[in-house]
């Protein structure tokens, strides 16, 4: 069984933000550099004050940046049908 | 999505402050401190004449005492400055590196305890059994002051390794 994954558009909201830094984005949450590249590369979760925050700063909500992937059948959607 | 398009976009935007994160920089500190400290123990037969004090595993403490000193009051001035040149203050440690450090901490006394067992085992063994004259305070002190290094040593092992991985998604 395929395992659950988290993945997210934070790099494509920095760049259709006006080609926003990941030193800029780290800069607005409060966290270094190397944390938003290891959350754009998915090589790390965020915690949910974090992912709040990242939101946020794109003036979106939660759901909007960052997904949960999963094998079919596994989503809530596919759960209610 | 992180399509290729967006991907290739990205190369060409330059990356701002190249500095490296605090945890980062103090596990490749006490990386160098104590190889280096290793280093000078392994060929102590070349630096006859110093104080065996030095050579001995005390410089690990002293130098890294000596090195984080100096490195905190570097820190602290600088961001004092950026302070008063109004510039924003970047983030020196987040959740990540929290995360990163237990880890490294956990990996550090797993080692540190394997060793220490294994060195008391080994001089109660050796001593207890054949010389139990010489089982002494000062080889217990030798054997916990080995084991700091150790989980010196494999903490900071673990923290490059676990950072080292981390920058190179950097590109």
């Amino acid at each position: 069984m395929a395992e659950e994954r988290v993945t997210n558009f934070i790099r494509r909201l920095r760049f259709e933000n006006g080609e926003m830094t990941q030193q800029a984005l780290a800069d607005r949450v409060g966290v270094t550099r190397q944390t938003i590249i290891a959350v754009e590369a998915g090589k790390y979760m965020p915690s949910l004050p974090l992912a709040f925050k990242l939101a946020r700063s794109f003036g979106m909500g939660v759901e909007e940046v960052f997904q949960l992937e999963g094998p079919p059948g596994q989503t809530p959607e596919s759960k209610e049908e | 999505m992180t399509d290729r398009w967006v991907t290739k976009q990205f190369r060409r935007i330059r990356i701002e402050s190249g500095e490296m994160s605090v945890l980062y920089f103090f596990g490749r500190l006490n990386l160098i401190i104590v190889l280096m400290v290793y280093a000078v123990n392994l060929s102590e037969g070349y630096f006859e004449g110093w104080h065996r004090w030095l050579l001995g595993i005390n410089l690990v403490p002293l130098m890294l005492v000596t090195f984080w000193t100096l490195e905190t009051v570097k820190y602290l001035w600088r961001r004092k400055k950026r302070k008063e040149d109004g510039k924003p203050l970047v983030a020196a440690w987040d959740e990540r590196d929290t995360l990163i450090f237990y880890k490294a901490l956990a990996c550090g006394f797993a080692v540190a305890w394997f060793f220490l067992v294994l060195g008391i085992g080994w001089y109660a063994m050796y001593f207890c059994l054949s010389r139990p004259e010489l089982l002494t305070a000062n080889a217990i002190s030798f054997i916990i002051r080995l084991d700091v290094s150790v989980l010196v040593l494999f903490f900071s092992l673990s923290v490059v390794l676990q950072k080292h991985g981390e920058e190179k998604l950097d590109g």
